[in-house]
């Protein structure tokens, strides 16, 4: 089964669906509000993906975003390399990824082409997922339209494995691909495009709601992520002031190790940004 | 109480952590504020597609838990032959501050250490501020930190003045008749030549 395929199957009962949307928005006087989501997510629509300091600083290095599928096969060879003994590839990832491996792999490999799968997160501004990942790694709209595959899904994909299968029918009605987006987001979102003001979207959209339970549309592509793809990085200034204080210690007195190295990696990163031409927003 | 690290990213430094029947995912730098009670579910998450491997390491307190991972995340950059960096390069991050964050600094500086009597901290950190383009481009941030220049080079001269008195009663006390020879004044200002020019004789550049 192809995800992309079941992405596009998607569209005309997303249209009607969303017709019927815009019918219940006329009737509740917001369809200004209906109007104005459904163009702020035209124009502004990215996909990002939260990363840790060290992931990005690897995309950067190498060039290139690595799924989990391919981080263990890295990993397998270097071991392999080291002459220490590894074990099978499928088993590694049931080993990494403990008791709770199953969700990940049963959706994965539901799909063809399932182990090329890289997730992302819809974005139309913020920091993202700041819980995965202090920097918010957002990729070129133009190069994101040009992705052969993409699709967009409600929620979290785990979220569609339930008694170790996916549950295709809600699946089915839950994907989309780039053309229609909006549309799958103002039908997630209808109770909030009447309620929230329109400079909170973007953290509705993308957000940890609760004992981090994330709201977020998924986006999937089997194409390579590039460095050369990334338009931005986004970093809070909290993130940043951390950073900063780490620096200033230095000044003080002696830096600590782990802060030292913190730093020199941050500073690396800042290094590659600026060699791609790509922008470090604080934010 | 006893902690138990269930999933870690010892690359970054990262964990989630058990106390009692919560979940908390603990993140540099470490502060109890920035503990997130999270779910079983966001464990799942961070395994399966963040890069995180599980864990069953118990410790006996948070301090111990935080003492590891900075451990582990230093060994991890020593595993990959990556050296300390320069003091230098720790500093180049102040580039890329905003604004507001070196105006705080600056504030810092200012109503902090030189209260406290750290006035040559104070002043370096305003040495280091006042190359960064940001703020030789910003009237405010450029004032702040002349004004942390001046009250160092005030207290710098104050030091040398002291240290200059207690030199005329030392010549006074202890050699009466060269300051009866040479006076005083005339001492002091060999003295102050002697010590501006780290030497003692003079020496002509390309002399013999």
């Amino acid at each position: 089964m192809n995800l992309f395929d079941l992405a596009d199957q998607n569209s005309d009962s997303l249209k009607k669906r969303c017709n019927s949307l815009e019918g219940r928005c006329r009737t509740r006087g917001s369809l200004n509000e209906f109007n104005n989501f459904i163009k702020r997510v035209i124009s502004d629509w990215r996909i990002c993906m939260n990363m840790r300091e060290r992931v990005l600083n690897k995309v950067l290095v190498s060039g290139r975003y690595k799924n989990i599928y391919e981080v263990k096969k890295d990993r397998k060879e270097q071991l392999t390399k080291m002459g220490k003994p590894s074990i099978p590839r499928q088993e590694a990832i049931k080993k990494h990824l403990g008791e709770h491996a199953e969700p990940r792999i049963i959706f994965d490999s539901t799909f063809e082409d399932g182990n090329e799968l890289v997730y992302g997160a819809l974005n139309i501004g913020g920091l993202g997922l700041t819980g995965f990942g202090p920097l918010c790694v957002v990729i070129k709209r133009e190069q994101a339209e040009r992705y052969s595959s993409l699709a967009f899904i409600k929620e979290d994909s785990e979220k569609y494995v339930v008694n170790d299968r996916v549950d295709l029918d809600r699946l089915k009605q839950d994907v989309s691909n780039k053309e229609h987006i909006p549309l799958l987001v103002a039908l997630k979102h209808e109770s909030d495009i009447e309620r929230v003001r329109t400079d909170k979207w973007s953290s509705v959209i993308c957000c940890a709601r609760g004992k981090h339970d994330y709201v977020y549309v998924e986006a999937v592509t089997k194409d390579k992520i590039l460095s050369t793809h990334i338009e931005t990085v986004r970093m809070s200034e909290e993130n940043y002031r951390v950073y900063t204080q780490y620096a200033s210690e230095d000044y003080e007195s002696e830096i600590d190790e782990d802060n030292g190295y913190r730093l020199f990696i941050l500073d690396g990163i800042i290094i590659l940004l600026e060699k791609l031409g790509i922008e470090l927003e604080v934010i | 109480m006893t902690i138990k690290i269930i999933a870690v990213a010892p690359e970054d430094g990262w964990a989630f952590i058990l106390k009692g029947d919560r979940i908390f995912l603990l993140r540099p730098p470490y502060f109890s504020s920035s503990q997130i009670e999270v779910s079983e579910k966001a464990v799942e998450t961070a395994v399966s597609s963040l890069g995180f491997e599980r864990s069953d390491a118990t410790f006996d307190g948070i301090s111990e838990v935080v003492r590891y991972l900075k451990e582990t995340y230093v060994k991890s950059m020593k595993d990959q032959g990556i050296v300390p960096p320069s003091s230098e390069k720790l500093k180049r991050i102040l580039k890329y501050a905003p604004d507001k964050i070196l105006l705080e600094y600056l504030d810092k500086a200012k109503n902090e250490l030189i209260p406290e009597g750290k006035i040559s901290v104070a002043a370096s950190l305003a040495f280091d501020f006042i190359k960064l383009e940001k703020v030789k481009n910003n009237l405010e941030m450029l004032e702040k930190a002349v004004e942390i220049l001046e009250v160092w080079h005030e207290r710098e001269l104050q030091k040398e003045r002291l240290v200059f008195e207690n030199l005329s009663e030392t010549w006074v006390n202890k050699f009466p008749n060269a300051v009866k020879r040479y006076s005083i004044d005339g001492l002091i200002k060999r003295q102050r030549a002697i010590s501006k020019r780290g030497q003692l004789l003079y020496l002509k550049s390309g002399g013999a």
